[in-house]
């Protein structure tokens, strides 16, 4: 019974996040954009929520968001039932940031070049104070780098990143945010810019950290395909806007707004030799860019289906399955 | 599983250790090989350096001391003669020298130590305080240099190397301050950084350790650039009979030569002699700085590979000559 429980209560429950940057740089001529706008979703222990969405459809904010690079404008973040702020007063950043870690989408760049792979992975062993002792260090350095797969562990700690390639890099990478023990990891497209042969090794390395180790992922990919074989649920993002989440099989194979069904009929099909024609599934229009003032449904112009309301007024969040969710006019 | 690793550990650990300093030397070595500027500038400037350390001991005269006749031609007994007033040149060379570099090291030192701490505050920082940090840049960098040099060091009356050393140390640091900002910038948007700063690693260390190592050949470029600088201003002040004249360096030599008009009475070694030396020591610096400026920016890089390129080119010019014959 416990064990339910524990894998039924989130880790992590995100309530209502917004984010707004401003723009421009005089004083008179500043804009506001509403990257992310009443954004909510748990992340579970020892399961994974895949976030799908276009570029600059505020994927990365929200993550950015619980790593602490981005202050939410508005909205809440709760960690084990705790507020985040409230956890960050207390433990300070580094004490958050012991349970929450993330992997970036650029292995060439996330690793510093001028430090071997060992001070990468040592670093934060010693900054999150886990082990005493050089040799010590030495032994749970290599072997972490067991764990994702870098054999011989002792050779690969010597080396530089450059000399290693992009796929055993991200393997550091991860590595390196293991090392702190995380209960949440947040991986920002961790394998886009891998060779499509070293994708399924970096995700099924995920997927063993996830079932062996109860870590909670957020996994933050434009990849739908990829989404559906990793992460039990789904969530699909437009222009900021949650637009539909639920269990990923449902979303993936039963999409139920028209922006999900429009990027699930622009996955490529291998043999199909003609591009298709997109304009059964929408009106072309631009991507809108979202203000605090801006209202209704941000797929409104683009929608096939949209009526007035839709350029008015937000929809409201309907069930349509038992764990697959949308905000729509249609489905109300 | 864990025993096994432990073993391959110990046994790696013995040649890792030996491994180090020698793979530092092989990286040193690669430096200079085939880079002909850099194998120049580095063995002309550690030629100097230690003749000059090491060379006040041996000589037979001392610098400041009457020791010959004025304008003695160079022989045996006066390698490179005397001066109008009968002290021997060589031996002023080398102990000159000692003072003449230290003021450029120092110098350089001070510049560059400034440079790091505005430079990298600025970037990395932003904000007001890149504001504030770019607004002083910019008052320093306004300031013609050997104009205020001269106004300040004629305001402190003769002043002795080391206050020249402290002066051009704190007039010439924007140059490096600058390019270190830039530099920052650009490296703070690399995602080693923001990963650190998610890790929770504090800010002195993201400069000192993350930051800063990547800035090195930059920051050893600027250095370099300090010390030519401040070697040929220190001599042009005292030239200009602004420094100590009653202090044997390179600058004074100068200044002494010009003062008993040396070139004029047939004393042409009296003169040329520090002259040479500052061009040679100057142009070493700057061939070391390009060699440095081509490993930091690869672009730059041509040497060996051009050459590699042209001997096939000429191969497959033959083959095809002979082809045809």
């Amino acid at each position: 019974m416990t064990v339910t429980t524990e894998a039924n209560t989130p880790i992590v429950s995100a309530r209502e996040l917004s984010k707004d940057f401003t723009l421009g740089g005089s004083m008179l001529e500043r804009t506001t954009m509403r990257a992310l706008n009443a954004v909510s979703f748990d992340l579970f222990p020892g399961q994974a929520l895949a976030i799908v969405g276009e570029s600059g459809s505020g994927k990365s904010t929200g993550a950015r968001i619980l790593s602490q690079v981005h202050e939410a404008t508005s909205g809440e973040v709760t960690f084990r039932g705790q507020p985040m702020h409230e956890l960050i007063a207390q433990g300070g950043k580094r004490g958050f940031a012991s349970h929450v870690q993330m992997i970036f989408q650029d292995p060439f760049g996330s690793l510093n070049p001028v430090h071997r792979i060992f001070y990468q992975i040592a670093r934060p062993l010693q900054l999150h104070g886990k082990i005493r002792g050089k040799t010590a260090l030495r032994e749970r350095v290599l072997e972490l780098l067991e764990t994702v797969g870098l054999t011989p562990a002792a050779e690969t700690a010597d080396k530089f990143p450059y000399e290693l390639s992009g796929g055993q890099r991200q393997r550091v990478a991860i590595a390196r945010a293991l090392a702190v023990e995380p209960d949440v990891i947040l991986a920002d497209e961790p394998i886009s810019m891998l060779d499509v042969s070293i994708r399924l090794g970096i995700l099924n390395l995920m997927l063993d950290l996830k079932d062996q180790h109860g870590i909670a992922f957020m996994y933050i990919t434009h990849d739908i395909a990829t989404a559906r074989y990793f992460a039990e649920r789904t969530a699909v993002m437009y222009v900021g806007h949650m637009v539909e989440w639920g269990n990923s099989d449902a979303v993936t194979q039963n999409p139920q707004h028209p922006y999900t069904q429009l990027l699930l009929a622009a996955v490529p099909q291998p043999g199909s030799q003609n591009s298709r024609d997109m304009s059964q599934y929408q009106h072309k229009a631009d991507i809108p860019m979202w203000q605090p003032e801006s209202t209704g449904c941000p797929f409104a112009e683009r929608c096939l289906h949209a009526s007035p309301q839709c350029s008015t007024q937000l929809p409201k969040v309907t069930q349509v399955a038992e764990d697959h969710f949308v905000r729509c006019y249609l489905y109300e | 599983m864990t025993d096994h690793s432990m073993s391959t550990d110990r046994s790696s650990m013995p040649p890792k250790a030996q491994s180090r300093p020698w793979r530092r030397l092989r990286n040193i070595a690669a430096f200079f090989q085939g880079n002909l500027s850099a194998s120049i500038g580095g063995g002309l400037m550690a030629l100097v350096i230690v003749a000059c350390l090491i060379g006040p001991w041996f000589t037979a005269h001392a610098p400041d001391e009457r020791v010959a006749r004025p304008h003695v031609e160079p022989n045996a007994e006066h390698l490179l003669g005397t001066t109008r007033q009968g002290r021997d040149v060589f031996s002023q060379l080398l102990h000159g020298g000692r003072a003449s570099l230290s003021v450029a090291f120092i110098a350089g030192a001070i510049s560059t130590v400034i440079s790091i701490l505005v430079g990298i505050s600025a970037g990395y920082f932003g904000g007001r305080i890149d504001q504030w940090l770019n607004f002083a840049m910019n008052v320093v960098l306004v300031f013609p240099q050997l104009p205020l040099l001269i106004v300040l060091a004629a305001f402190l009356g003769q002043v002795g190397p080391v206050v020249i050393a402290l002066l051009i140390g704190i007039t010439s640091w924007p140059w490096g301050a600058r390019v270190v900002r830039s530099q920052t910038m650009a490296i703070r948007q690399k995602e080693f950084i923001l990963s650190a700063e998610c890790m929770g690693e504090n800010r002195l260390r993201i400069v000192l350790v993350e930051i800063l190592p990547n800035l090195i050949s930059i920051v050893a470029g600027s250095f370099v650039g300090v010390v030519m600088y401040a070697l040929i201003n220190e001599a042009g002040l005292e030239f200009l009979g602004l420094g100590d004249p009653t202090i044997v360096t390179w600058g004074t030599m100068l200044y002494w030569a010009q003062s008993s008009a040396a070139l004029y009475t047939g004393g042409w070694w009296e003169m040329i002699v520090p002259a040479v030396t500052i061009a040679l020591v100057g142009g070493a610096m700057a061939l070391i700085n390009m060699s440095i400026d081509q490993v930091s920016n690869p672009k730059l890089k041509t040497g060996p590979h051009i050459k590699r390129w042209r001997k096939l080119n000429r191969l497959i010019q033959a083959k095809r000559q002979g082809g045809t014959s």
